[in-house]
């Protein structure tokens, strides 16, 4: 089983500082590519950007399959949260959470980059019950059309520019007035998400609960629990990690808990799997054996 | 009393013994664009068993395809044992609500939802219908396991709710502006679109580019449960969930509109004026005010697109005559291309959507002409919206997942006027109303 720290993840260290606003030059800490987690208050003037470092490392060497590399303990982000959101964030329903991440909106350009075509997105969805790990707990995208794809790698890369060009840092809380998030993650009405990015109906965020939403793997205390969904806008280049055509090939589940802790949860490799059914057989034998 | 339960239960209790096929029962709600299509795909594929099958339902004989209710049992190609598959169309929103909400949690479920299903007394054998003997129209409350909707869950309040498969669109449905029999309104753009659903009337000039056209033009439509109405606000930029000011007639012959009220908040005033209905409110985004009410029926609205507007009393959202004396009204709307065809058979006209018209299915017919689809297909005409298919979260294999297959994959050739096949569209859109391109 492959389960180990964020070592070619951005360090939790570097998550830790909140990043400052300032007047020019690039983020030094976010590259285009880069999977954003991000939050919102609906109805509030904060919300939250935090680099989660590049998206295709959360692919593994192929698309949708298993293969992927866990990651616990990517990000603390619960200092920055209380102060973007208070204290009561883990508990506030207003709180929404999504992940982004595009490398480039060129649509003619064939070029490849970490196995990926220009216009890939990198998008979550909400679980609706934190299910097992491994298997999707949402129901995915699929992209009708071409322009689709650039409208949805524009939005995104509308949202993150922000974070690129307006602050330094792995994380920001930027003000809405200032932020891509609340502009490319609107709302219908009260509690109802509208589209995303242009093209995602409905939205991609979750929405925050009243409870955690309990054990998932090895993360307890679920606040958020977000699938990551690899969308292609190409396929047949030379170099890239293939997968079906505009339709969301599920990459694993980014959980944050209610200390604020991120965590990535892979898509395990089948012999992962049976040691974590006989992991958690001796759990409940152990737990038996304990109430005899 | 929920029959599937105890169904289940027959079959825990039997399990022992019998070594087969537990019998299943799909019931299918929701919008009623693909209803003639959803039939005859389920009676397809009932054919293509070559298995003798019953059905019954409450049209007259042979008109099966305009049924709410229907009842279809025996073999379904690929599901052991008996299939039973029964519809109840109750409208887009409400639809999905079927599939979302939760008979548990929610007291009032069955009696919000009109997902009453017709019983299996109802079979007798071949097809039986309202006027044969043994059709029955006893009913049952049941969750649906199927929905069709004129537009996607994200743009409803179920929004938040997961719903099968992530692409459930089954086909395009083609809508268009429409205009009350004896008007001079031959095109609407968005632009007189939402001008006409922010105040409810625009000057009759504003359409038509002459000053001397100092008539008003009044808009008309559906409530906030419906497809229809979702997809014209979405495809025209004014917005799903923006209140507009819409009238209903409240007063008319056969052939004339009589008097027309901008609607009042729960659709009715105190005491209530003729014709009035509360069942016109528009409830579902909580957004019960004055003028964002509408038809709660398509086919009333549909019949009265068909009557001329010369001589018509304007009432306010208080009863108020707006001009003291009867005027000529003429009426806009947008409705599906099935019911604007029989509307047209009334007497309506069809009208140009930004300057595109349906020519041929606008003069005669009930089916549009290669030039009509070609102006679809290609994004030249942009008024149409994905018939979506959604299967209950929870019903990912198994029986009920064979059973939506097999409709889904017949509708194609069962569509009709109804709509065109996702195969032969070159263009798509992401959202209702969202961008028309390749």
């Amino acid at each position: 089983m492959k389960l180990k720290k964020s070592c070619f993840f951005l360090g939790a260290a570097t998550l830790s500082v909140v990043a400052l606003p300032k007047a020019n030059a690039a983020n030094t800490a976010y590259a285009p590519g880069d999977l954003v987690l991000y939050f919102q208050q609906e109805g509030g003037t904060n919300t939250v950007y935090a680099n989660l470092g590049s998206a295709a490392q959360y692919r593994g060497t192929a698309s949708g399959v298993a293969d992927g590399t866990n990651a616990l303990n990517i990000a603390d982000l619960n200092s920055t949260l209380v102060s973007a959101f208070g204290a009561g964030w883990a508990s506030d329903t207003t709180i929404y959470a999504g992940l982004a991440g595009v490398f480039s909106t060129n649509s003619t350009l064939n070029t490849v980059t970490n196995g990926d075509p220009f216009r890939t997105l990198y998008v979550s969805a909400a679980r609706t019950g934190l299910g097992n790990v491994g298997e999707a707990g949402s129901a995915g995208y699929t992209v009708n059309t071409n322009t689709g794809m650039t409208t949805g790698a524009t939005g995104i890369a509308t949202q993150n520019n922000v974070f690129e060009n307006s602050y330094e840092g792995a994380i920001a809380i930027s003000t809405t007035d200032i932020s891509g998030i609340d502009d490319q993650n609107t709302f219908l009405s009260p509690g109802v998400q509208g589209t995303a990015f242009g093209i995602f109906g409905g939205g991609v965020m979750q929405q925050g609960q009243a409870g955690d939403l309990g054990t998932f793997g090895e993360e307890d205390n679920v606040e958020f629990a977000l699938d990551l969904y690899r969308i292609l806008a190409k396929t047949g280049l030379t170099g890239q990690v293939e997968g079906a055509l505009r339709e969301g090939s599920y990459e694993g589940t980014i959980t944050i808990n209610s200390t604020g802790g991120v965590s990535f949860q892979a898509v395990p490799e089948p012999s992962s799997i049976a040691f974590l059914g006989m992991a958690a057989s001796a759990v409940l034998l152990r737990r038996r054996r304990s109430n005899i | 009393m929920n029959t599937k339960f105890f169904a289940g239960l027959a079959i825990v209790s039997t399990a022992a013994a019998i070594p087969a096929y537990a019998d299943v029962t799909v019931d299918i709600t929701g919008a009623t664009a693909f209803r003639a299509a959803t039939l005859l795909s389920i009676k397809a594929r009932f054919d293509a068993s070559g298995v003798a099958y019953q059905y019954s339902h409450d049209q007259a004989a042979g008109a099966f395809s305009g049924a709410t209710r229907a009842i279809f049992k025996g073999t379904f190609p690929g599901v052991s044992g008996i299939t039973t598959i029964r519809t109840s169309f109750n409208g887009s929103v409400e639809g999905i609500r079927a599939l979302v909400d939760s008979p548990a949690s929610d007291a009032t479920y069955y009696s919000n939802i009109a997902g009453n299903f017709v019983t299996a007394a109802a079979i007798g054998g071949g097809e039986t219908h309202t006027n044969t003997v043994g059709f029955s129209k006893t009913t049952e409350s049941a969750q649906a396991e199927i929905a069709f909707s004129d537009v996607s869950k994200s743009s409803t309040p179920y929004s938040g709710f997961s719903l099968q498969p992530a692409n459930a669109a089954c086909g395009v449905v083609v809508f268009t502006m429409l205009t009350n029999e004896g008007s001079t309104v031959s095109n609407v753009t968005s632009q007189q679109f939402r001008a006409l659903m922010a105040s409810g009337m625009q000057p009759l000039s504003l359409f038509t580019g002459n000053p001397a056209d100092e008539t008003f033009v009044f808009g008309t439509g559906r409530n906030d449960g419906s497809g229809t109405r979702t997809t014209y606000l979405a495809e025209s930029g004014y917005g799903i969930t923006t209140p507009v000011k819409q009238f209903v007639t409240n007063v008319s012959t056969s052939t004339a509109l009589s008097t027309i009220q901008l609607v009042p908040a729960g659709g009715v005033n105190t005491p209530a004026l003729p014709g009035q209905s509360a069942a016109n409110a528009s409830t579902v985004w909580g957004q019960d005010v004055d003028g964002n009410g509408g038809y709660n029926s398509g086919s009333t609205l549909r019949t009265d697109m068909g009557k001329t507007g010369t001589s018509v009393t304007v009432l306010d959202e208080t009863g108020t005559d707006i001009f003291g004396e009867p005027v000529r009204a003429d009426l806009v709307t947008f409705l599906s291309l099935n019911d604007a065809v029989t509307a047209r058979n009334n007497g309506a006209v069809f009208c140009a959507y930004n300057g595109v018209k349906l020519d041929d299915i606008a003069a005669g017919g009930s089916t549009m002409s290669a030039a009509d689809k070609a102006k679809v297909t290609n994004g030249l005409y942009t008024a149409w919206g994905y018939q979506q298919m959604y299967r209950r979260n929870d019903i990912t294999s198994g029986d009920a997942v064979t059973v939506y297959n097999g409709i889904r994959n017949a509708i194609p050739a069962n569509l009709g006027a109804a709509g065109i096949p996702i195969a032969d569209m070159v263009v798509g859109r992401e959202v209702d109303g969202g961008i028309v391109a390749p």
